[in-house]
């Protein structure tokens, strides 16, 4: 039984000594020797592209030591032609008994800025064949996961970075230093820097220096930790633009940046930003400042003291011993082994942020974007597993990432433009909006697909006037969206948004489909006997493309509650048929719907107590036709205030009120017939009218 | 900024024999190769001791810890196996003297339990309280962490050893699938003898001192060095068990909470171990299938009778890894470096008790 790790041999010696990919796998190979783990030594092999035979040949030499029994780590990518890497894994995978780590020094596909399909990326697709992972930290490991990577992971935290080398005392300066591993391209955001700034490395020719900032360029890493005498060590800001293809400001998110090694090996306070992965840890342990940018780093630096400083400093240095013996890869190895053979489980990356869930939720639905302040929906959006959100009103969110238990929806710049909460996912997230502070939702729905009417430029007056002439194609495209128990709800863009009748969402209580609120007595009694107001709704915004103005009324009649007697609780419903309400009728789509309504009146007066004969039922314009159909459907005293009788008003010249025929013109006879039936006394019923 | 650990030296044969200095010794050259330095001191005689002032021990303590500087973190191993009192509360606190010392203790064992199992109150034993000296403790398993924390007053953070490493890399014998038991003692227990009805061959390996006469299938194989008991196992099982009345009188009960060594003698050996359903160790033995629990050890003949050599080979499979860990010192690496992760470091999300 053998203990393997591999290790990548460059052919230049000093590539070994400054290129951080391959110090970092030196590092790890040489720290594991006191583990008793025993190295596979490969390196860039030429002429393997279309010699599969080579590569075999030269996989099965390399692979021949390791036994049945052995647990071998393979530092991964193993930067070296795809076939090779692909066919050296499946050769371990093949060999019985054989466990397997991948030790993941980078992730190509999150250092790149396109897209990548989670399901069919190579390197996470390789990923996968691993039995344990061990990661970067637990930002990588989270981000892995919710690219469903299901292999069990370890965080490691940090990168060691063996040194045992002189350094020198720290001292109290207010200056920077930086190492590039690229040529430093851009620095035009320094332009007004104060603070000292030394880059250890190269720059492009043309490159403008900003007054605060001078190059120094280096050998070998290891030259580096004697040189810093005191000051901060900077990792990672985006206004440090190094010359590379990667896209390294998003990936810093994830990785453990190979200067962040050398500065814990010196000795060196830290100053990181705050989306880095090791802000949390900075700010916890006291080793260095997390800055949101670098705007206000002087001002910053300017209020430090030398005591300050000084306890950042001791601060650091048990994570100079740690990191400069080996401490990190080795004790993340002995868990490894806790895991993988022991078959303990305590010691894993656990999702403690849900991180998994909420993408997996995410993923899964689709999404209302719903404004907190009227209900009104402002877009119906996907979130796609490539980070992209699509759908409709999605002109200034383009991305969404995982942070903590939040979701970020972010520009095309990755500038963070909404923030939802994820921490309870069986209710629709809320969230604001960065620039407004708008108070927002994200609704999910069962919905599978996004639906919309797109109106021509011309004929679009963004509101449900765009419906109403008689001889529109899109009326008549509403009618049978109607009868198919659809509705419209939101706007965007020429796009009404098409949304199932059952998965409105006004943030009511819903009772077989039916909206409501109950508003409890403004002043109780224990004398008095409990009442019941059921309030049908006003049509005063018919033609908004907010759903929730249409069926439950623009205004709700809020102080109702402090006219009523006491003990009185107030029934507020929707009417949520077709596409404006139907007078609370039947209608062919929806032939109980007066049975589900008086059903809930019976529900609701259960609840709290009321008995029937407290009930009534009260309305004005269609809330009193209303009141006066459901009064008298359910023997309830009646108070209508100008009930509609007759709607040609509404649809003499246009379909206002979009009822089409589902319902009559004229209630006359509907009412006429119930009022001869009711067994309610005349004063029982009292209408007003001012005609 | 050094990492120690004590390293205690005794008589050639004493470091050969007694389990305690045996372990101890191990422990300390095991994490030798991950940076530690060995804190090295003499197996003091308590006759010396007991003669010496306080200014006597002080200067012998400050021979002892010459080499710890400021910052260092340094693992005890407990107890010291000095038995002194006043001279161990004096080595510990002259390291805390030193000026941000950090010191854990590495519990093998807890004397006052080992020797009584009375119920009383043991917060005031000084094997106990002495304890609450340490900025970290290091338990042996789960199991005991809880008992030093409820039972004896022990408040110190806590990390869980799991098991004690007994690295052997000498000759094995491979295991045959064979009806029949061992079992290695410092000193045989004629008790546990009388109190063996089961008729499943039984191999005792340890100085007998007290028995005269036993049943055929009972075999007493003497007294052996340490390093050649491995190479003895032909096949079989390793009873972990104490009986009643040994020579510690609270061992039956220790014994359901301790990381006993010849439970780590028996996984070097890649030999299937029994141990009781109340061992500290039962449920991971019975979840990972490299062993038998029982209640009682007279069950074992009705149990054998069932198992097959299938299952017996697949116990010799699963018990594979843990032959490994505890032959390479596995578990008191792993328990140092987590003892740095949490002193040193400042990262608490792994303690066994906060």
């Amino acid at each position: 039984m053998t203990y393997w790790i591999t290790r990548f041999a460059s052919q230049r010696p000093l590539d070994e000594k400054n290129q951080a990919a391959f110090v970092v796998n030196q590092t790890n190979a040489a720290a594991l020797a006191a583990l008793d783990f025993q190295e596979i030594n490969y390196t860039s092999f030429p002429n393997l592209s279309n010699h599969w035979e080579r590569r075999a040949k030269l996989i099965d030499t390399l692979m021949a030591p390791v036994q049945a029994g052995d647990v071998v780590v393979v530092q991964f990518p193993l930067w070296m032609q795809l076939n090779f890497q692909s066919e050296m894994i499946e050769a371990l995978k093949r060999k019985k008994d054989v466990k397997l780590i991948g030790l993941i020094n980078a992730v190509i596909p999150y250092m790149h800025a396109a897209p990548y399909d989670r399901a069919t990326d190579f390197f996470l697709t390789q990923m996968r064949k691993f039995d344990l992972l061990i990661t970067a930290n637990d930002a990588m490991s989270r981000k892995l996961q919710q690219d469903q990577i299901e292999v069990p992971m370890l965080s490691l935290m940090f990168n060691d970075f063996l040194y045992q080398g002189p350094d020198q005392e720290k001292k109290f300066v207010k200056k920077l230093v930086y190492v590039a591993e690229h040529p430093i391209k851009d620095l035009t955001d320094l332009s007004n820097l104060k603070t000292p700034l030394k880059i250890y490395g190269k720059k492009v020719e043309k490159l403008v220096i900003p007054e605060a900032v001078t190059f120094c360029e280096y050998r070998t890493f290891e030259q580096l930790p004697a040189l810093f005498d005191g000051g901060f060590g900077l990792i990672n800001a985006p206004e440090i633009q190094e010359q590379s293809r990667d896209d390294l400001d998003n990936y810093h998110q994830y990785d453990n940046p190979f200067s962040l090694s050398v500065f814990l090996a010196a000795g060196l306070p830290l100053i990181v930003l705050s989306n880095s992965p090791h802000a949390a840890w900075v700010s916890g342990h006291g080793a260095g400042l997390v800055l949101k940018d670098l705007t206000d780093l002087d001002v910053t630096l300017e209020n430090l003291s030398q005591e300050d400083y000084q306890s950042m400093v001791t601060a650091i240095r048990p994570y100079q011993e740690a990191v400069s013996s080996g401490f990190f890869i080795k004790r993340t190895l002995l868990n490894a082994i806790r895991v993988l053979e022991l078959g303990y489980d305590d010691v894993l990356f656990k999702d403690e942020a849900g991180t998994k869930a909420a993408s997996n939720f995410l993923e899964k639905h689709l999404f209302y974007l719903t404004r907190v302040e009227n209900y009104q929906k402002e877009g119906i959006w996907r979130f796609l597993p490539t980070g992209q959100v699509t759908g409709l009103g999605t002109e200034n969110v383009q991305k969404w990432r995982l942070q903590d238990k939040r979701l970020l929806l972010l520009d095309e710049n990755d500038g963070v433009n909404a923030v939802f909460d994820l921490t309870d996912l069986s209710k629709p997230l809320t969230g604001r909006a960065v620039q407004t502070n708008a108070a927002y939702l994200l609704v999910a729905t069962d919905l599978t697909e996004i639906e919309s009417l797109e109106i021509e430029f011309e004929e679009d007056r963004r509101d449900l006037s765009s419906f109403t002439a008689y001889d529109s194609s899109y009326r008549e495209t509403l009618r049978q969206l109607a009868l198919a128990g659809k509705i419209i709800d939101g706007y965007f863009q020429q796009h009404y948004f098409i949304v199932p009748n059952t998965q409105l969402y006004f943030g009511m209580k819903n009772f077989n489909n039916i909206p409501y609120e109950v508003e409890k007595p403004v002043r109780e009694s224990a004398n008095q006997v409990k009442k019941l107001i059921v309030l049908f709704p006003l049509l005063n915004a018919p033609l908004s493309t907010n759903a929730r103005d249409r069926l439950f009324g623009a205004g709700r009649f809020a102080s109702l509650g402090h006219y009523a007697p006491e003990n009185t609780y107030i029934l507020r419903l929707a009417d949520n048929n077709l596409i404006t309400g139907s007078y609370l009728m039947n209608t062919e789509n929806a032939p109980d719907y007066e049975q589900r309504l008086q059903d809930l009146i019976h529900q609701v007066a259960t609840d709290y107590g009321v008995s029937q004969r407290h009930i009534v039922t009260f309305g004005n314009s269609r809330g009193a036709s209303a009141a006066l159909l459901h009064g008298l459907l359910g023997n309830y005293p009646i108070v209508a205030v100008d009930p509609v009788i007759s709607r040609t008003a509404w649809t003499n010249e246009k379909d206002e009120h979009l009822m089409f025929d589902f319902i009559p013109q004229d209630f006359t006879n509907r009412f006429n017939h119930l009022l001869e039936k009711t067994a309610l006394p005349a004063e029982k019923i009292k209408i007003f009218t001012n005609e | 900024m050094s990492y120690w650990i004590t390293y205690i030296t005794d008589e050639p044969w004493k470091s050969k024999t007694a389990s305690g200095i045996i372990a101890n010794q191990l422990a300390a050259k095991a994490v030798i190769p991950l940076g530690f330095k060995r804190l090295t001191y003499p197996r003091l005689p308590v006759q010396t001791l007991r003669e010496e002032s306080w200014s006597d021990r002080q200067t012998r303590i400050e021979a002892m810890i010459s080499g710890v500087q400021a910052g260092d973190t340094v693992i005890v191993q407990y107890p010291t196996w000095i038995n002194h009192l006043n001279f161990e509360m004096q080595f510990f606190d002259c390291l805390k003297k030193i000026p941000n010392v950090k010191l854990a203790a590495l519990v093998w064992d807890i004397l006052s339990w080992v020797q009584d199992d009375r119920e009383r109150d043991y917060k005031g034993d000084p094997s106990l309280w002495l304890l609450n000296k340490f900025d970290l403790v290091i338990a042996a398993n789960a199991k005991m962490a809880r008992r030093l924390r409820e039972e004896g007053g022990v408040t110190r953070p806590m990390l869980a050893m799991d098991l004690t490493d007994l690295p052997y890399h000498g000759p094995l014998i491979e295991k045959k699938f064979e009806k029949r038991l061992y079992y290695v003692s410092t000193v045989i227990n004629p008790n546990m003898l009388a109190d063996y009805q089961a008729k499943t061959p039984f191999y005792i390996i340890g100085p007998n001192w007290a028995v005269k006469e036993h049943p055929e299938h009972i075999h007493l194989v003497g007294q052996k060095m340490s390093d050649e008991i491995p190479g003895l196992f032909t096949g079989g099982f390793g009873v972990v068990s104490y009986g009643r009345g040994g020579t510690y009188k609270g061992m039956l009960h220790y014994g359901e909470y301790n990381n006993p060594m010849k439970l780590s003698l028996y996984l070097a050996s890649g030999l299937p171990p029994i141990v009781l359903a109340n061992s500290a160790h039962a449920k991971w033995i019975q979840e990972r299938g490299i062993g038998l629990v029982l209640n009682e050890l007279n069950e074992i003949d009705d149990v054998l009778a069932k198992l097959s050599a299938a299952d017996y080979h697949t116990m010799l499979e699963h018990l594979k890894p843990w032959q490994r860990a505890v032959s390479n010192g596995y578990f008191v690496k792993r328990a140092c470096l987590e003892a740095i992760r949490v002193l040193n470091l400042r990262c608490f999300d792994q303690l066994t008790l906060l």
